[in-house]
């Protein structure tokens, strides 16, 4: 059959048909022991959750609803239509969702007590279900939570209160032991047989519950993973464990210790696996370019994947190149099969998107809808001097770098008052400056002859922090450290020229400064003698601070690069 | 019956068996205390003397199992409405005697976390047992309790539970034997001094096979087919060539097991582990991959199958996660490495970054003087970095961040000191991880530049 269920899913998964294999094997016939727990660990983005969640659902959820029914004999078709419709055999819940015990016992009853979530066909489909943890699947988690909801209006069973272990326990044996329609199946038909027998009496089908970001369970509850671990046996029923997480298992392990899961691990996906991952990424409308897209993946792939291995991060950032990849050959200004002239075209963008790896500061829509306004503009200049080779790729760069600069500009823009910007650059230096040289750097001397023995001090100390083996301990590493505010002022008053008189709006401009989370208050707030803060700031906006005040910060700061 | 069936059979029982779902064929090496617990109880029982004992042991060495064990044997002799938790195969056993001797109460210190659980659970255990007798109500049946993870009730506040249980036992009001099981050694010492007074002081204890050969019979048993297994019926009067068959696969099956422990790779897995831990279950969990596999096609347990699961149950899953992890991430780590040769044990993301930066700079540098960019191993694709001279380039500090604590949350990094205030990249942090680890991930890596791999051998 060319369409079985598990065809299907190694299809849609590609590079981990043994990792399905392998489930499929614990499983085994759905009446069949298991083992009492499963972990499953690797990296994120490797389809841990995608391939477990396709394959239960496949096996225990009614399957999708392939075209292949025709081709199913009867028995099994009934099967189907009766796993579909009768209480699901798995419970899927995330530990981020279900941050407390009890809320993880009561959806896990609720999901064992209800119909599985039904499975529309293209659910099995890819990219549908390997979606983002973090992005998309919000949207997918939403969405089944209403239907949760519509159906615990409508549906008879309602949400079941389980506050504690015991109670839980107790619910699990209950729910392995209702025998339904799907037992009386497998007995009433020939496949059955052996169990009919005198093996076991009431050995239903097997019980899933699945435990997604397992690390979350050390901190809801760290004695309920010894009791996952052997719910099995706890229950005595047939019903297995499955924790999915990022972690190895050691970092689980309890004090008591416990059952020890069997671990499954999954691999990185090779080249040619993540490359056929994202082919199906190709929308169906630009089949057309299926050549080029595929040249394109293979560019992206050697380009980024020693730096990325993420494959989300790897698709998202095929999906934000692709439409510059081919948009001159859109336009018409360069032909398919000029794969130089192309690769030249991207670089740029290749460049620009390797140092904002990861970071995502603009949403991936505004990154294209601003990247593709600009750099027309700036290609059509660009273009032009394609022949020229690196002044093509000169010009098409700031275009680029434009539209992806705008949205780190905002902390530089952000202004403050005239004297407010000296009280942070006085914090500033408060915080990372030792006291000791505060009479060095900024007693009032005016002789230029003293500035030149101070600046070569500061020269000498550098060197000195450098050579020793504790450079690495210096100030500008270690984060600010907290001063007086008395001592903050004395060096505002000293790097201001002009004199303050007012000293309460100094005072409130230090408030507001405290408000605004760039000093931090280190001592309690019902102390107000002798308050100490800490400068939040980094570096680089004291420096462009400093910079919009002429004010020369690198000649105060002590031991800095 | 065809093979098919004979297989699926074979993997249910077995796996039935793996999971310490079924009881094992034969007790190895806990016969002695086998007939102490199992005296206890019948004396509770026939007698009606109450009892009190603790069985202490690892985990793993059959505690659990030898109460079940005696249990069943119990039921067996006595009757009862014990309905097994356990959901075990009551073989040919016929349970629907009427008579009942004794009723039995599970309590497990992970499950029944206060003594007001354990009261209702006590209460609804002794409540269902009651309801399917009903007969005469004024005769006093002997109670047994067991409490899996005895320590833990010993936390409950007073520890009334015990004290109560412990006292009926003493006073002998009622005909009850109360057995614990606790993997603490000093659980005695935990119990409250009237607690104490109360114990009948039985302990028996219960210890990993200490031999080798004892090792390998509870591993074989395990994997051995029995009669039962394939539902081969002793009768006389049923043979037929169903029964022929499964005889046949029995005897061909066993007969792999046995070879399977002779051949040589296999014993050097199951010595390593009982040189490691004498867990059988380390060697349970091994066998689970290879039994899943059992199929029409392959119906007899294979050493190779073993080598691979021993393999997979053995790789340092670090390791493992480490080779995944991008080339950014893993000059942050070396660059921690060469912090804590430095006695640097607790660091923040600045000093990292600045020691990655140095490193960075001293690599373009020596890049760009002798143009060794050649060994960087620069791909087609990869020229898009010549402007850098190389395809290492160095990242930019949020970027840089950004793969700290991707570190962070894999848990490689922790916290130095509990949660801290203040920017992140000065929070200080320590590496889960020994200098030989990180200095294994970067041989195994995947793509690794000579020049970082370079930096990574250099001491200090």
């Amino acid at each position: 059959m060319a369409t079985s269920p598990l065809q299907l899913l190694h299809e849609a998964f590609p590079g981990r048909a043994k990792q399905i294999d392998q489930i499929l094997g614990f499983m085994g016939k759905p009446w069949a022991a298991t083992p009492p727990s499963l972990l499953i660990n690797g990296n994120s983005s490797l389809g841990k959750t995608a391939v477990l969640k396709a394959t239960l659902s496949a096996m225990l959820g009614g399957g999708s609803d392939s075209g292949s029914s025709s081709t199913h004999i009867q028995s099994e078709q009934q099967l189907q239509e009766l796993r579909r419709r009768l209480p699901s055999r798995y419970a899927f819940l995330d530990c981020v969702e279900c941050h407390t015990p009890r809320l993880i016992f009561e959806h896990a009853i609720y999901q064992l007590r209800n119909p599985p979530p039904s499975q529309d066909k293209g659910s099995i489909i890819f990219p549908s279900t390997h979606t983002p943890t973090a992005g998309m699947s919000e949207k997918k988690e939403a969405t089944t939570v209403s239907r949760k909801r519509k159906r615990m209006t409508t549906s008879p069973l309602d949400w079941n209160r389980c506050e504690n272990v015991n109670d839980f326990v107790e619910w699990c044996r209950k729910i392995c032991d209702t025998k339904d329609e799907l037992d009386e199946f497998h007995e009433t038909h020939g496949n059955h047989r052996v169990v009919s027998g005198s093996i076991s009496k009431h050995q239903n089908e097997t019980r899933y519950l699945v435990l997604d970001r397992a690390e979350r369970l050390r901190d809801t509850a760290p004695t309920l993973i010894s009791v996952l671990m052997r719910l099995q046996e706890l229950t005595g029923r047939n019903i297995c464990v499955v924790l999915i997480t990022t972690i190895v298992w050691e970092k689980f392990r309890s004090k008591t210790g416990g059952y020890e899961p069997i671990v499954l691990n999954f691999p990185q996906y090779t080249k040619s696996e993540t490359v056929a991952i994202l082919r199906k990424d190709l929308p169906a409308e630009e089949e057309e370019d299926l050549d080029l897209y595929m040249r394109f993946v293979d560019l992206v792939y050697d380009v980024f994947q020693r730096n990325c291995k993420d494959l989300n991060e790897i698709r998202h950032l095929v999906a934000l190149l692709f439409p510059l990849y081919i948009k001159p050959v859109k336009e018409g200004k360069i032909q398919k099969h000029e794969g130089l002239k192309l690769h030249r075209h991207i670089q740029a963008y290749f460049v620009e998107a390797m140092d904002k790896l990861y970071l995502r500061e603009i949403s991936s829509t505004e990154w294209s809808d601003r990247t593709l306004s600009t750099a027309s503009g700036s290609l059509s200049g660009g273009s032009g001097s394609t022949g020229g080779g690196a002044g093509g790729h000169v010009s098409a760069a700031p275009g680029g770098d434009r539209a992806l600069t705008t949205a780190l500009d905002v902390q530089n823009v952000f202004d403050l008052p005239y004297y407010t910007k000296f009280i942070l650059i006085a914090s500033f230096l408060a915080s990372y400056n030792p006291p000791r040289l505060d009479m060095r750097y900024f007693a009032k001397v005016s002789s230029t002859g003293s500035k030149m023995t101070k600046r070569s001090k500061v020269a000498a100390a550098k060197k000195h922090g450098h050579d020793s083996m504790g450079s690495k301990l210096r100030q500008q590493l270690l984060g600010p450290k907290p001063f007086p505010i008395e001592r903050m002022l004395a060096i505002f008053y000293s790097i201001l020229d002009e004199e303050v008189e007012e000293n309460v709006n100094v005072h409130t401009q230090i408030a507001s400064l405290v408000s605004l989370r760039m000093l931090q208050r280190v001592t309690p707030m019902d102390k107000l003698d002798s308050i100490k803060c800490k400068c939040n700031v980094s570096y680089e906006m004291i420096k462009t601070l400093a910079k919009s005040t002429r004010f020369e910060i690198d000649k105060y700061l002590y031991d800095f690069s | 019956m065809s093979v098919e069936e004979l297989v699926s059979l074979a993997k249910t029982a077995i796996s039935a068996r793996l999971a310490e779902r079924s009881l094992p064929v034969a007790l190895v090496g806990l016969e002695e205390q086998y007939k102490k617990v199992l005296g206890l109880m019948r004396r509770t029982i026939e007698t009606g003397e109450s009892n009190s004992c603790l069985i202490l042991g690892p985990r793993g060495t059959g505690k659990t199992m030898l109460v079940r064990q005696a249990l069943k044997d119990l039921e067996r002799q006595f009757g009862t409405s014990y309905q097994d938790e356990y959901g075990e195969d009551e073989d040919d056993m016929d349970v629907d005697v009427v008579r009942k001797d004794f009723m039995v109460v599970h309590l497990n210190g992970l499950v029944q976390t206060d003594d007001r659980m354990a009261l209702k659970e006590i209460m609804r255990q002794l409540s269902r047992e009651g309801e399917s007798e009903l007969g005469n109500s004024n005769a006093q049946y002997p109670i047994i309790f067991i409490l899996d993870e005895f320590d833990l009730f010993a936390q409950h506040t007073k520890q009334s539970l015990l004290y109560n249980l412990f006292d009926v036992a003493q006073s002998a009001e009622w005909p009850i034997a109360v057995i614990g099981l606790t993997c603490r050694m000093d659980a005695l010492e935990l119990l409250e001094k009237r607690v104490k007074s109360r114990f009948s002081h039985r302990h028996y204890y219960t210890f990993p096979p200490s031999d080798y050969h004892d090792y390998i019979d509870i591993c074989k048993n395990a994997l051995l087919l029995t009669p039962a297994d394939l539902e081969i019926q002793t009768d006389v009067m049923m043979v037929g060539t169903d029964h022929r068959t499964a005889e046949a696969f029995m005897k061909e099956f066993n007969q792999r097991v046995k070879t399977l422990f002779e051949d040589g790779g296999f014993s050097k897995v199951v010595q390593r582990i009982f040189d490691l831990m004498k867990d059988v279950r380390a060697f349970y969990r091994l066998c689970f991959g290879p039994v899943a596999e059992l199929s029409k096609e392959s119906p007899y347990l294979r050493a190779s199958q073993f080598y691979e699961s021993g393999l997979q149950q053995r790789v340092d899953n670090k390791t493992e996660l480490l080779k995944g992890t991008s080339l950014l991430e893993l000059s942050l780590l070396i660059a921690i490495k060469h912090l804590v040769e430095r006695e640097v044990t607790s660091f923040n993301f600045e000093m990292v970054y600045d020691e990655y930066k140095d490193f960075m700079d001293m690599a373009v540098v020596r890049g760009t003087m002798a143009s060794s960019a050649s060994s960087l191993g620069v791909g087609s694709g990869g020229s898009i970095a010549s402007s850098d001279g190389v395809s290492l380039r160095l990242y930019k500090k949020a970027v840089a961040l950004k793969a700290f604590e991707h570190l962070v949350e894999a848990e490689l990094l922790r916290p130095a000191d509990s949660f801290s205030k203040g920017p992140k990249e000065y929070r200080m942090m320590r590496v889960m991880l020994d200098a030989s680890q990180i200095s294994d991930v970067v041989l195994k890596h995947r793509d690794c530049p000579t020049i970082v791999a370079r930096w990574a051998a250099r001491r200090g």
